[in-house]
């Protein structure tokens, strides 16, 4: 996993809590004196152990705490990608061209980063029906991704998780509907 | 004193004033459009000073530079010139492409063109803001690394995170994505370094990164971005540089005008 997600991790916990949280959860991870850099690489486990550790010091799910971080990091990836984004678009627009624009950049420039196939169908004006098979199975920070989204284009949405990898579908299906402007 | 003096043809005017700033040249640079004349005064490449009939310093300057298709002339008179423009030409250069388009938005820019203010026709900044306003960053690194003699890899890259949003190589076997990142650390200790020395956190215009292979030119885009190319070291680095130089005000219009 690329090491600008982990930042993001480490943004997140110092945000929501402090630095001391961070160091903390890195040490029951079994990570201590850890660091994280954008440039380099590293393991699914890592980012695994760091969440599921949070989730036993916290108390909050797993899936909750990756929903969470997934609006988190939404927002500051919609920071990132601003110039390569189309100033009309709207979250579905945006999710709909997602593939095509913002993963191709990633996948053409950023290697390492290797973000999840996603198979996007426009249903309706308002609508789009993601398709997620990644075999990392986080469809809760996919969720919280498009979260962040409409957080960034202040509209309101729907998220219904018709199937889902951790039920024992084969892929995650989450259709996004906008409902008003928030 | 040295004297001497030369007419310029072939090169839009925005892109020879670039040129004289990156040159580093002390000269008066003559404007003529129709009746009015104009003349700007370079110290060692940097503006000092602007006058036409009515105006003097910046407003000159804005004047000068808005001026469609005019007739220059360099003139290396070696005559210091107090200085009474403190604005970078850069800033200027950028100043005057939003002034136009604003007035382009202002009348509605019926046929897409805004009108000089002065003359009544199509400005030469509205004809380059034309251009940029019809490209996307991807076409304008395409454009860009045309121009690139020895060009291996380009990319726009965010600072904060060190992901690249747009790029292009001409080597696979040039490792881009690790260039983008790791560079970004380099513009965050560089921003560390001159905050340090007190000579302003956002001050850097470019940065130079020499290896066995290659040149790896680093020129920012505002805060949050910048833009970089590595070269070949057959390549020839001031023209890399220039170049970079050349299309900044297209790429950070790019980025800006989607903020």
């Amino acid at each position: 996993m690329h090491g600008f997600i982990f930042s993001e991790i480490q943004k997140y916990v110092e945000a929501k809590f402090d630095r001391k949280t961070w160091f903390a959860i890195l040490q029951d991870a079994g990570l201590a004196e850890k660091s994280y850099e954008n440039f380099l690489d590293y393991t699914d486990a890592e980012a695994v152990a760091i969440v599921t550790t949070a989730s036993n010091m916290t108390g909050t799910p797993a899936g909750e705490i990756l929903e969470d971080f997934g609006i988190f990091l939404g927002g500051d990836l919609m920071k990132v990608y601003r110039p390569v984004i189309d100033s009309n678009w709207t979250t579905i627009d945006f999710l709909a061209n997602v593939e095509s624009t913002i993963h191709h950049i990633v996948r053409t420039r950023n290697r390492s980063a290797r973000p999840p196939a996603l198979v996007c169908e426009r249903r309706a004006d308002d609508e789009v029906l993601i398709t997620y098979t990644s075999p990392r199975k986080m469809c809760a920070l996919a969720r919280g991704i498009t979260k962040g989204v409409a957080a960034h284009y202040r509209e309101a949405i729907t998220i219904a998780e018709d199937t889902c990898m951790l039920r024992g579908d084969p892929s995650c299906q989450l259709r996004v509907r906008r409902s008003a402007t928030a | 004193m040295k004297y001497s003096q030369g007419r310029v043809h072939g090169v839009s005017p925005v892109t020879f004033l670039q040129m004289v700033e990156q040159d580093q040249t002390t000269c008066t640079v003559s404007v003529r459009k129709n009746d009015q004349r104009g003349s700007l005064y370079f110290q060692k490449g940097v503006l000092m000073d602007a006058e036409t009939r009515d105006l003097s310093g910046t407003d000159a300057a804005y004047a000068i530079i808005n001026w469609r298709d005019p007739e220059l002339e360099i003139v290396y008179d070696g005559n210091p010139h107090p200085r009474r423009i403190e604005r970078p030409l850069m800033a200027i250069i950028l100043d005057v492409y939003k002034m136009v388009d604003e007035a382009g938005r202002a009348s509605g820019r019926a046929e897409g063109t805004a009108r000089d203010p002065e003359d009544g026709q199509t400005s030469s900044a509205t004809h380059d803001l034309e251009d940029m306003e019809m490209n996307t960053l991807p076409a304008l690194l395409d454009d860009f690394k045309e121009e690139v003699p020895e060009f291996v890899s380009t990319d726009i890259v965010s600072v904060d995170s060190g992901l690249s949003i747009s790029g292009s190589s001409a080597d696979p076997d040039f490792d881009a994505s690790v260039a983008s990142a790791c560079s970004a650390e380099v513009v965050k200790a560089n921003r560390r370094t001159l905050e340090l020395l007190g000579l302003g956190a956002h001050s850097t215009e470019d940065i130079l990164i020499s290896s066995a292979k290659v040149y790896l030119l680093i020129r920012m885009l505002g805060p949050e971005y910048y833009h970089v190319l590595a070269v070949n070291r057959k390549g020839n680095l001031g023209l890399a540089r220039a170049i970079m130089k050349k299309h900044q005000p297209r790429l950070l219009r790019a980025i800006s005008d989607l903020e």
